[in-house]
């Protein structure tokens, strides 16, 4: 499963962080609030299109105690449940194809 | 990296954000033009020109880029402005959670309804302030208003909506109280019933002539209340309070725009931060506007005067309210002490069943 380089979430998802200790994003199309914990709403954050999957990994290494393995693999598991949760921008769905 | 259903991450969070006074919410007067003639309302229209509906989506620009999760649309009666469907959908393309409070009578008409579906609210809140015509259409003084919003909420319930029913309990409506909670349940609905009539935001104290006589209140949150609520217990905080230091959330956990783009602390608090066109961006005037913080400490001094008051940790308690009707916002008003008394005697009554029965009652 691979993930678009720059991913995008869906641009009518407000979201706020709460100091340090996580954030509430608005889920679209369902006026539903999700809460993320502190690592997840950093990288909600970081979906704005201009951060490709490496810097966002990077952020969170640089802010967490998790290494770029374990960042990575938790990234995408997250981009997944974003994207089957319609929070991730049309065009930015998870693929199993091969990212250009 | 989502937290689990079964804890409550959303309460710690939200606890955390009423602490650090980040404000989650706006309700946002769009109009105050109504269909309806409610004598206890507490709208006081100054006659300056309302916001344009170019100007309310500025409004809503700053409001979203603040940071706000839920956006309420009121009034008057929000569904009155000839632009509300423009203003609902502008509130959800920017990503905010939508709340609208209506009084249901435009709400009869299904097509109105299906544009409403349209939307996915949040929730819809709907003023009923009876269970039969002659007590409802007498406070609304609109002929037909019952039926209009019976049929409303019907329609927004057929449409799979959520919904919350609201009446504030008048000396017309306090004998109806069972009855309307049970018009809401045949529906499935939710009901808040609210004790306290407020005076109108220029300080006319004409709606209090309305208020429940003092006998019905002392029963209603001494004896009737975990009845009339399937067992709840009566609240000894206000709705908008949490655990914290403050009485509750004027200016902290959100804030409230006129219809002219004044920034209030709260619906009940109505002293002017600032109006939200003559300004870049809210978080300037969240930080340092001298009313907010002021407000804000008089929430505080709130808590600390109640917590030395005998009936203190009973009190259901509005800044704006006191200030109103006592000219200080600090000012214990009768109606606050009269339920105070009440809720405290309720949870004694509560103490005696359980020492006779040698267990929790409720």
């Amino acid at each position: 499963m691979v993930i678009e380089r720059f991913p995008r979430r869906h641009p009518d998802s407000a979201f706020r962080a709460i100091g340090d200790e996580g954030g509430m994003v608005v889920m679209p199309e369902r006026a539903e609030v999700k809460v993320l914990n502190p690592v997840g709403i950093k990288i909600f954050a970081l979906l704005d299109g201009e951060h490709s999957r490496d810097q966002i990994v990077e952020a969170v290494v640089a802010e967490f105690d998790v290494d770029a393995p374990q960042a990575a693999k938790e990234l995408d598991v997250f981009l997944a449940e974003l994207a089957a949760e319609g929070m991730l921008a049309q065009g930015e769905t998870v693929s199993s194809e091969e990212s250009p | 990296m989502s937290e689990g259903a079964s804890v409550s991450p959303f309460q710690a969070l939200s606890r955390s954000a009423f602490a650090k006074a980040i404000p989650l919410n706006c309700q946002i007067e769009i109009t105050y033009r109504c269909n309806h003639l409610c004598t206890f309302c507490y709208n006081s229209p100054s006659g300056a020109r309302e916001m344009t509906t170019e100007q309310i989506f500025e409004a809503l620009r700053k409001i979203a880029d603040f940071g706000v999760l839920y956006t309420t649309l009121t009034g008057g009666e929000a569904l009155c402005h000839k632009d509300f469907f423009k203003i609902a959908a502008e509130v959800r393309r920017l990503g905010m959670a939508l709340r609208i409070y209506s009084n249901g009578y435009l709400l009869a008409d299904r097509k109105v309804v299906r544009r409403v579906r349209e939307l996915n609210p949040l929730e819809i809140e709907i003023s009923l302030h009876g269970a039969r015509p002659e007590s409802h259409d007498a406070l609304t003084r609109i002929k037909g208003s019952f039926e209009r919003t019976l049929k409303g909420v019907r329609n927004l319930v057929d449409a799979g909506l959520k919904v919350m029913l609201k009446t504030p309990i008048t000396r017309l409506n306090q004998d109806e109280l069972f009855e309307i909670r049970d018009i809401g349940e045949s529906m499935g609905l939710r009901i808040a019933f609210d004790a306290v009539i407020t005076p109108k935001d220029d300080g006319n104290l004409d709606p209090l002539a309305l208020r429940a006589n003092d006998e019905f209140i002392q029963k209603y949150w001494s004896e009737w209340y975990q009845e009339l609520h399937r067992g709840q217990l009566p609240p000894k905080t206000n709705h908008c309070a949490s655990d914290g230091e403050a009485n509750c959330g004027t200016g902290r956990s959100g804030f409230t725009v006129d219809p002219y783009g004044d920034i209030l602390p709260c619906v009940a608090f109505r002293r002017s931060a600032g109006n939200i066109l003559a300004v870049d961006s809210l978080e300037q005037i969240w930080a340092k506007s001298p009313v907010l913080n002021e407000v804000r400490d008089l929430a505080v001094d709130a808590r600390r005067k109640l917590d030395q008051h005998r009936d203190g940790s009973y009190f259901t308690f509005c800044l704006g309210v006191a200030e109103v009707q006592t000219g200080d916002p600090l000012g214990l008003y009768p109606q606050a002490e009269l339920n105070a008394k009440a809720v405290r005697r309720h949870y004694e009554l509560l103490e005696i069943g359980e020492s006779k029965t040698g267990g929790k009652s409720a």
